[in-house]
């Protein structure tokens, strides 16, 4: 064993912060990479997948999933079709919750520090995360 | 496909890296410019182009904090116990979002914008700080740190006051993002800078640190009730993205005030036009 307490736990930070560092730009880069390959799509076949609509009907388009899917189990549907509107969204909700992943993984960083009072506040943000989720059925 | 419709996705591609880049050069996220941009250019709904803006934020955020992570100034033990209170106050913005009227939305991004000139034009709290003690919740929860300078070539330790109000400023930030899909990185600074007295450094990293997270608490909010059009988002978000980080790379080799003060310019003129939206009158 070489090096004081106060050493290792530097160390220590470097690797975690490197796993973080990793994720964050990996996890985001995977998403648009994603998206990019629904755009090509979508501008090779010309074909959205899903209805036919005019630019103007397209450009103001809202929460018709006639048009576009905007809930998970329609969009991995579309997918497995291969629908380029529904890799987009694939890449776009993939892009959303990158920072639900990276809140995570702090949680267990801080547990693995045994910082108890932040494994519990970076927890709470992830909960309150979670919550955003639920809350969209009292809109809808 | 018919051409028009390409048209429009390159048109929405260009003027998003547009927004990206003049965002970075300002200093601002880039997402604070595509509302106003979408809406005002191309005649996008502003729910929708909140939507796309919020998607935005998030994909030029990851890259950002990833860097500010590696330099190690960005103090995350602030980022994570702030975060707490932009995700409440985020969700609670995009419910607003979606029961005030239209006008309202675009007088609170005028007026938003107005004050994100502010950082832009004087310069916030001087490089070190007076020496002052921490506060009880920071002494508890240690957030207290230090950063190595390279300019003044030596470690800062500083210590951190203020938290409760900082919280609360945190709070309407997250309220802001949600409301009207920005990253509401000026908003933070100013929280750490003027409340919490964090050195300039570290509070427009950790800001950068938080942007993500605060945007993803509405985002999903966004996106469930179907307002996150990908003929918009996907455009929109790769745009940004290429916008802002060529912006950073050329902000690095100007570095001068009277860029800034151009690009606040531009902004104050597109602030205007949001306010005379807002107040019905067409120009």
């Amino acid at each position: 064993m070489t090096g004081t307490l106060e050493e290792m736990k530097g160390e220590e930070l470097e690797i975690e912060s490197r796993i973080l560092v990793f994720y964050l730009i990996w996890s985001a880069l995977i998403a648009v990479v994603i998206i990019v390959a629904g755009v090509l799509e979508f501008l090779i076949t010309g074909n959205s997948g899903y209805k036919n609509i005019s630019l103007p009907q397209l450009l103001t388009a809202r929460g018709n999933s006639l048009i576009f899917p905007f809930n998970p189990i329609q969009i991995i549907r579309g997918v497995i079709e291969l629908k380029s509107f529904a890799i987009i969204q694939l890449g776009v909700i993939l892009l959303l919750f990158t920072p639900f992943g990276r809140i995570f993984l702090q949680i267990l960083i801080f547990a693995r520090e045994k910082d108890r009072a932040f494994t519990v506040i970076a927890a709470t943000v992830f909960v309150i995360l979670l919550i955003s989720l639920y809350t969209v059925r009292f809109l809808s | 496909m018919s051409d028009p419709i390409v048209v429009y996705l390159f048109m929405l591609v260009g003027l998003s890296l547009l927004a990206g880049v003049i965002g970075a050069l300002g200093g601002l996220g880039g997402g604070v410019l595509i509302v106003p941009f979408l809406t005002l250019f191309i005649g996008v709904p502003i729910p929708l182009a909140i939507g796309a803006s919020i998607v935005s934020v998030i994909a030029t955020s990851s890259g950002s904090a990833a860097a500010y992570v590696r330099d190690r100034i960005s103090n995350i033990r602030i980022g994570t116990f702030l975060v707490l209170f932009t995700t409440s106050g985020a969700i609670f913005g995009a419910f607003l979002e979606h029961i005030v009227p239209t006008a309202f939305l675009f007088l609170t991004f005028g007026i938003v914008l107005l004050i994100s000139i502010v950082p832009m034009v004087r310069k916030l709290g001087e490089e070190t700080p007076a020496e002052f003690k921490n506060d009880s919740i920071a002494e508890k929860l240690s957030l207290n740190s230090e950063y190595h300078d390279a300019k003044q070539g030596k470690n800062i330790k500083y210590n951190v006051t203020g938290t409760r109000s900082g919280s609360a400023m945190m709070f309407v930030a997250g309220v802001l993002s949600g409301l009207l899909g920005i990253g509401s990185g000026a908003f933070k600074v100013i929280a750490m800078d003027l409340a919490m007295k964090l050195p300039i450094k570290v509070s427009t990293t950790t800001s950068n640190f938080m942007i993500g997270v605060t945007a993803a608490a509405s985002a999903g909010i966004y996106f469930l009730t179907g307002d996150v059009n990908p003929f918009i988002a996907a455009p929109v978000a790769v745009g940004v993205l290429i916008g802002a980080v060529a912006g950073t790379k050329i902000l690095v080799r100007i570095r001068s005030s009277t860029v800034r003060k151009i690009f606040a310019v531009i902004i104050l003129a597109v602030a205007i036009e949001m306010l005379l939206r807002g107040m019905g009158v067409h120009t």
